[in-house]
C-alpha cells in the first residue's frame, strides 16, 4: 500500500524557484495525505536532554501515524539514547557503527519514507508542523520545504534568524530567489524528497545545510519556504563553517576571493578532442587556463590516440586539466556550470568570468554561443548543472532537455565573438580590462555586422 | 473689393498717391498656424511683423505687390495653404518662412514643374534657421506667390502624391484642411458660384463650411478677421443648431455630375481628414524614453509635470507635435462628460458637441501618427471615430504599452486603422462615392513570385490569398520548373515560364512585363508574411511617398539554431536598405529605372542602388508582417553566417514565433 500510494508524484514544470505556479498548498486538515514521511532527528550535537521533547512534540503531529516514521540518531558522543515514553507509534534508534558516518545521513540512508525530514534534538514542533510541510512534497516531487524556528527565549538565536528571514522578505517567499534560492537552507527544519537526496549525493560528514542545500539545488530541487510550519528551536545555533563552504561551495564568490584552486571547481570547461589536431586541442585547453577564473578545471576527452597523448604529456604537470576517455555524461554533482568549448576555438581570459556572470544575471539554464557554419553551426555551450538535472527530473521519454531547460531556467544563443571567443588560428587580439570585455566587443564594428547589409539586400 | 481689411485699404491708397517717391516696399503677408502662439509669429520673419491676411476666396489682390510673405509654423500649416494658393497675390520676391520642421523633414528645395514662375527666377536662398527654414526668392518681374508655394511644398513632400482628383471647391473657414496639399483645389467665396475653369467646370464637388456663432471667439489663424462679415450668412445657416461647429457639406458642383434626386449633398463626416502626408508614423520610436503622457485641460499633452506639447483649439495635430511625442509611450484622452479622473476643460461658451469632436479629432490625428492612445469608451466621440477605429482604441489597455513590442504592435494596429478610416485618400474616396462620383478602383499590386522550389510554391500562394485589404494579381515565376507546379488558387495567376538558365533579374523582368498592376511587390518563397503586409507596403507608399517601399528585415528565423530573433533596424524613416522579400515599387519607377539587372544574384540590391541613382525615394516601413527565414548553409549560398544574426539582436526566441500581427502563418518546414 505504501508503494501505490508512493507511486506518483504530479512533475509540474517549474520556471527557476518559483513554485507559485503550484497554486496555493492545501489548509491544514482540509487534504488527504498519501506520501510517507521518514523524521530522521540528529543527536550529534548532544541534545540528548532535549529529545524526549523533540519526541513528543512528533507524537502529537497531526499528520496520519501510519505515514509517520521517526528515526533518531544516536551520534555516539554519550551515553546511549533511551526513547521516552511519549514517541511517536514507529520511531527507531539507530547507533551507527564506529568509524562509519554519524549523521543525519545514516538515518536517511536507511529511511523508507519517501520524503526525509531532518530535525535536531532541539527543536519542538507544533502539531501541524510535519502536515504543512506534507502538502508541498504532494504537490511536486522535486521540492525541498524549508521552514524557521523561533528561538526560544533566552537564547542567542538572532543572527540565523535574520538572514533567513530577510531572504524570504526579499524574494517573496524564495519565489523570485532565482538559482540562489539554495542559499536560505542554512539549517533544520528541512525536507527533501528521499529520491532527490539520494541524487544529491546525501549528507556529507561534518556538512553544512547550506552545502546541502547546493546540492540539492544542483539536483535541480526547488526551495520552499513555508511559514506555517512552526516549531521551536531551544538550543544554539551552529556557526557555519567558512572555510569549508568556500571548499564546497563554489557558487559563494564572495568566500572564493583569493586567487588559487579550491576543491569543488566553479565551472568544467571540456574539450571534445575528436579528429581535431593536436595544436588546436592545446590552443583551447590553453585559452581555458588562461582564465581569470582560478577555480575551474578543464577535461580533455577523447580515445587515447597518439595525439591525445602527446596532449597528455603536455599537460602532465597540470593538476586543473584532467583526462577522460568520453566525454563526461552528466556533470558532476558538485559543478554548477560546464563549459563545452569545441577545439581550436580559443576563449579570451575574460570569456569564462563574463559568460557565467551573464548567465547568472538572466539566470539560464544554457547558453549557446554560435562561433562558425559550416556543414552544421558549430557552437560553444555552457550549462548550468542545476537546470540540466532539474530538466533530466523532469523530461518523459523522447523529449529534448534543450526545451525542458528553457522551460524552467531559459535558454539563449549568443555569437561567440561577442564573448571573446576567436579560432586558435586567428591573431590574439589585445585583451581589455576585465568586464569591459561584452561592452568592447559589442561596440567593435566587426566584419560580420557589416555582411549583414548584405542580407538586407540578398536574392 | 469687399472685405473692410483696413491695412490693406490704407496701403493701397498711398501707393496710389505717393507712387513716384521713393515708397516704402509693399509687403503682403499671411500666417498659417501660429494661431495659439502669436507671440513666435512676430520673431518668425526678420523685418516683417505684419499685418498678417487671410487669403480671400473673393480673388487674389490683383495689382502686384513687392513682396508677399508666407510665414507657416508647421509643414501642416504649408499643406494647408497650398489649396488656397490661388488666392496669394503675385510679388517680385517672396520669402516663406517654415517656423519648425521634424526631424524627418527634408530641406524645402522647391520642385518647379511647369510653373511660370520659375523662368523668372533671379535670385534663390535658402537659409536653416533654429528650428526650420527661410526662403527667399527674388524674380525678375512679379510673380504668383502661390506658385512658389505649392513648389516648396512639392520639394518637402515629394510629388508623387495621389490626391487631385476630382476637383474639390473649398468654402468657408477651414476647408483648406479638409484638402491639405492639394494644389488643384478650388477656393470659392461662400456665397458665389465657384469660379468656372477653361471649359470646364471650376469644381465636381464643392465643399461649404458653415459657422457657427458659438464659434466666432476662434483665434487659430484669423485673429485679425473681420468677423463681422459673416454674420448675417450665419443667421442665414442657423439651422445647424450649433451641434457641430464646422458644419461640414458637400455639395455636387459640376453641372455634368448626375446625381439622382435627393442626393445633391452628402456629408462628409464630423471631422477634418488627418494629412497622412505629415501625420504618420514616419520616426516612430521603437523605445521610447518617456512616460505615458495625458491630454489635459486646454489639450495641452503633459508628461508627468511638464507640458509636452500644446495642441491648437480645434484639435490640430501637426507634424512638430507629433515628433514632440514620439518618446512618449502612449496618450491617455481623459472621457469628455467629465466621468474621468481629469475631465478635458473647454474654455467658456464651446459646447460639449464641440468638444467632442475636437478629441475625436486628436484621437484620430494621434493613432494615424503612430502614438498609441488609451481612452474609455465614449459614444460621441467614438461615433467620430467610425466604429473600426473607436473598438480599435477601447481595446488599448496600459498594459498593451508596457513592453515596447506589445506597444509598436498596437500602434501599428491603430494607425493601419485611423490612415485608412480617416487618412485623406481614403476619405475622399468615400466622399466622392457617397456624393454619387464615379470612384477609380483601388490601384492593383502585381506580386512577383519566383521560384526554383516547386515544394515551397503552395505554401507561398496560400500566404499571398491571406493578403487583405489590397487587390493583387499573382504572377508566378518558374525557374526551370515544369507549369503544371502552379496549384489552383482564388486569385488571378498568371505564370510565366523560363529555362533555368535563365538568369533571375531577366525572369523578373519577364514576370513585371505580364504584370498589370500599379505596383510590383516581390516576395520569396520561404519567408513568411503577415495578412496585411501589402496593405501595409501600400499604406506606407501612400504616407511616405516613397518610389519604393519595403519592411525592415526585423523578425528572422534562424533555421539551423531553431531560434528567431528580433534585430536592431531602425524602422519608419527613409533609408537605402529594405528587406528583399518585401520590395514594393511603383510601377512608374520601376519602368524609369529599366527594372531589374539581368544578373543571377543579389537583383534586389541592385534595384535599390538604381532607384536611388534615379533620384527616387526608398522607404522601410515596419517589420512586423514579414519573418526572414535563414535557412541551413547547405540548403542555401548565404553570405552572413549564422553568428553574425546573433551579434546585434534585440530579442530571442526559441523556435519559430510569430509576433501577433502574423495572425499565425502557416509554419511550413519548421525544423523538428
Amino acid at each position: 500500500m505504501r508503494q501505490a500510494a508512493a507511486a506518483y508524484v504530479p512533475r509540474p514544470r517549474i520556471p527557476l524557484n518559483d513554485y507559485g505556479v503550484l497554486g496555493d498548498p492545501p489548509e491544514p486538515g482540509a487534504w488527504t495525505p498519501t506520501l510517507p514521511v521518514s523524521v530522521v532527528v540528529s543527536t550529534l550535537r548532544g541534545h540528548a536532554r532535549s529529545l524526549p521533547l523533540t519526541l513528543a512534540g512528533l507524537a502529537a503531529q497531526s499528520y496520519p501515524d501510519h505515514l509517520l516514521e521517526v528515526i533518531v540518531v544516536d551520534a555516539g558522543d554519550g551515553p546511549p539514547v533511551v526513547l521516552p515514553d511519549r514517541v511517536p507509534g514507529r520511531t527507531r534508534v539507530i547507533r551507527p557503527e564506529p568509524g562509519t558516518s554519524t549523521t543525519p545521513d545514516a538515518g536517511a540512508a536507511v529511511a523508507d519514507g519517501h520524503v526525509v525530514h531532518l530535525l535536531d534534538a532541539d527543536l519542538v514542533l507544533l502539531p501541524e508542523h510535519i502536515e504543512a510541510h506534507m502538502r508541498w512534497h504532494h504537490l511536486a516531487d522535486h521540492l525541498v520545504v524549508l521552514s524557521r524556528p523561533r528561538h526560544a527565549p533566552g537564547m542567542d538565536g538572532t543572527r540565523m534568524d535574520g538572514r533567513l528571514d530577510r531572504r524570504l522578505d526579499t524574494t517573496s517567499d524564495l519565489r523570485a530567489a532565482g538559482p540562489k534560492a539554495f542559499n536560505a537552507m542554512v539549517g533544520v527544519p528541512a525536507s527533501v524528497p528521499a529520491a532527490l537526496l539520494r541524487a544529491s549525493g546525501g549528507w556529507q560528514p561534518s556538512g553544512e545545510y547550506t552545502e546541502l542545500g547546493y546540492r540539492l539545488a544542483l539536483a535541480g530541487a526547488v526551495f520552499v519556504a513555508e511559514r506555517h510550519a512552526r516549531s521551536v528551536h531551544t538550543g544554539t545555533p551552529a556557526e557555519p563553517d567558512r572555510s569549508y563552504l568556500a571548499e564546497h561551495v563554489p557558487t559563494l564568490r564572495r568566500l572564493r576571493k583569493q586567487r588559487r584552486t579550491h576543491l569543488v571547481p566553479y565551472v568544467e570547461a571540456v574539450v571534445p578532442v575528436g579528429d581535431a589536431a593536436a595544436e588546436d586541442v592545446r590552443a583551447t585547453v590553453d585559452g581555458l587556463l588562461a582564465s581569470d577564473l582560478h577555480d575551474i578545471v578543464v577535461i580533455v576527452a577523447g580515445p587515447p590516440t597518439t595525439g591525445v597523448r602527446a596532449i597528455r604529456e603536455a599537460y602532465a604537470g597540470r593538476s586543473r586539466v584532467v583526462f577522460a576517455e568520453d566525454a563526461p555524461g552528466m556533470a558532476s554533482r558538485s559543478v554548477p556550470f560546464r563549459f563545452h568549448c569545441p577545439p581550436g576555438w580559443v576563449p579570451s581570459p575574460q570569456t569564462l568570468r563574463s559568460i557565467v556572470a551573464f548567465a547568472d544575471r538572466k539566470a539560464l539554464g544554457v547558453l549557446s554561443l554560435a562561433l562558425d557554419e559550416r556543414e552544421g553551426v558549430v557552437s560553444a555551450r555552457l550549462e548550468r548543472t542545476a537546470a540540466m538535472n532539474r530538466a533530466r527530473l523532469l523530461a518523459r521519454p523522447g523529449e529534448d532537455l534543450d526545451d525542458l531547460v528553457h522551460e524552467t531556467f531559459g535558454t539563449l544563443w549568443e555569437a561567440g565573438e561577442t564573448w571573446g571567443i576567436a579560432p586558435a588560428s586567428a591573431p590574439r587580439p589585445e585583451t581589455s580590462r576585465p568586464g569591459q570585455r561584452r561592452v568592447a566587443a559589442r561596440r567593435s564594428r566587426n566584419p560580420l555586422r557589416r555582411g549583414l547589409v548584405g542580407l538586407l539586400t540578398r536574392t | 473689393m469687399r472685405t473692410g481689411d483696413p491695412e490693406q485699404g490704407d496701403s493701397r491708397e498711398e501707393a496710389g498717391v505717393v507712387r513716384s517717391a521713393s515708397r516704402a516696399p509693399r509687403t503682403w503677408g499671411t500666417s498659417a498656424g501660429f494661431g495659439h502662439c502669436p507671440e513666435w509669429l512676430g520673431r518668425v520673419v526678420d523685418g516683417f511683423s505684419g499685418p498678417w491676411h487671410v487669403p480671400d476666396a473673393a480673388g487674389a489682390p490683383r495689382e502686384p505687390y513687392d513682396c508677399v510673405v508666407v510665414a507657416v509654423r508647421t509643414l501642416s500649416d504649408l499643406r494647408r495653404v497650398v489649396p488656397m494658393h490661388r488666392l496669394l497675390p503675385s510679388a517680385g520676391r517672396v520669402r516663406v518662412a517654415l517656423a519648425e520642421v521634424p526631424p524627418w523633414a527634408t530641406e524645402p528645395i522647391p520642385v518647379s514643374g511647369q510653373s511660370d514662375a520659375w523662368r523668372h527666377l533671379a535670385d534663390l536662398r535658402i537659409t536653416r534657421t533654429t528650428s526650420g527654414w527661410h526662403l527667399d526668392a527674388s524674380f525678375a518681374e512679379p510673380v504668383a506667390a502661390g506658385e512658389v508655394i505649392a513648389s516648396v511644398a512639392r520639394g518637402l513632400l515629394g510629388t508623387g502624391r495621389h490626391m487631385s482628383q476630382p476637383v474639390i471647391g473649398l468654402a468657408g473657414d477651414h476647408a483648406d484642411e479638409w484638402r491639405p496639399g492639394d494644389a488643384n483645389a478650388t477656393p470659392v467665396e461662400l456665397t458665389l458660384p465657384p469660379p468656372e475653369r477653361r471649359d470646364a467646370p471650376g469644381c465636381d464637388l464643392l465643399l461649404r463650411l458653415g459657422r457657427d456663432h458659438d464659434h466666432d471667439h476662434d483665434h487659430d489663424r484669423d485673429h485679425d478677421r473681420d468677423h463681422d462679415r459673416d454674420h448675417d450668412r450665419d443667421h442665414d445657416r442657423g439651422r445647424d443648431g450649433g451641434r457641430s461647429r464646422d458644419r461640414a457639406e458637400v455639395r455636387a458642383g459640376g453641372a455634368h455630375i448626375d446625381l439622382g434626386a435627393g442626393r445633391d449633398h452628402a456629408d462628409p463626416g464630423p471631422l477634418p481628414p488627418v494629412d497622412e502626408a505629415v501625420i504618420n508614423p514616419i520616426g516612430f520610436k521603437r523605445h521610447p524614453t518617456g512616460p505615458l503622457a495625458v491630454l489635459g485641460p486646454d489639450f495641452a499633452v503633459t508628461g508627468g509635470s511638464d507640458v509636452l506639447v500644446r495642441l491648437g483649439p480645434r484639435g490640430e495635430l501637426t507634424d512638430v507635435e507629433v515628433a514632440r511625442l514620439r518618446d512618449v509611450r502612449g496618450v491617455v484622452i481623459p472621457s469628455c462628460d467629465g466621468a474621468g479622473p481629469a475631465p478635458i476643460r473647454m474654455a467658456s461658451g464651446v459646447t460639449a458637441g464641440t468638444a467632442v469632436a475636437t478629441v475625436a479629432r486628436i484621437v484620430a490625428g494621434l493613432a494615424a501618427a503612430g502614438v498609441p492612445v488609451i481612452a474609455r469608451p465614449d459614444a460621441a466621440r467614438d461615433a467620430a471615430l467610425g466604429p473600426e477605429l473607436a473598438e480599435a482604441v477601447a481595446a488599448v489597455g496600459e498594459e498593451d504599452l508596457a513592453s515596447d513590442l506589445r506597444r509598436e504592435e498596437t500602434a501599428i494596429r491603430l494607425r493601419r486603422i485611423a490612415l485608412r478610416a480617416h487618412g485623406a485618400v481614403a476619405r475622399w474616396r468615400a466622399i466622392a462615392a457617397s456624393a454619387g462620383l464615379p470612384v477609380p478602383p483601388e490601384p492593383m499590386v502585381s506580386v512577383l513570385l519566383c521560384t526554383r522550389r516547386p515544394e515551397m510554391i503552395p505554401f507561398a500562394i496560400q500566404q499571398m490569398e491571406r493578403q487583405r485589404g489590397v487587390r493583387l494579381e499573382l504572377i508566378v515565376g518558374l525557374h526551370g520548373l515544369p507549369a503544371g507546379s502552379v496549384p489552383a488558387t482564388s486569385l488571378p495567376v498568371t505564370v510565366v515560364e523560363a529555362p533555368g538558365g535563365l538568369s533571375f533579374g531577366a525572369l523578373l523582368n519577364r514576370m513585371a512585363a505580364a504584370a498589370s498592376g500599379t505596383f510590383l511587390a516581390k516576395v520569396d518563397d520561404d519567408d513568411w508574411y503577415g495578412p496585411d503586409h501589402l496593405a501595409d507596403l501600400l499604406l506606407a507608399q501612400l504616407y511616405s511617398g516613397a518610389d519604393l517601399v519595403g519592411s525592415a528585415p526585423e523578425f528572422v528565423y534562424l533555421e539551423p539554431i531553431d531560434v528567431t530573433i528580433r534585430r536592431r533596424v531602425g524602422t519608419e524613416r527613409f533609408a537605402p536598405f529594405v528587406a528583399g522579400g518585401t520590395v514594393l515599387i511603383t510601377r512608374a519607377m520601376f519602368d524609369a529605372v529599366g527594372g531589374f539587372r539581368p544578373i543571377p544574384r543579389t537583383v534586389d540590391g541592385q534595384l535599390l542602388e538604381a532607384v536611388q541613382a534615379a533620384g527616387g525615394r526608398i522607404y522601410r516601413t515596419h517589420g512586423f508582417n514579414y519573418v526572414l527565414r535563414r535557412r541551413n548553409a547547405r540548403e542555401h549560398t548565404w553570405r552572413p553566417p549564422v553568428q553574425s544574426f546573433l551579434t546585434s539582436y534585440e530579442e530571442q526566441w526559441r523556435g519559430l514565433v510569430f509576433n501577433a500581427l502574423m495572425e499565425d502563418a502557416p509554419a511550413y518546414g519548421r525544423q523538428k
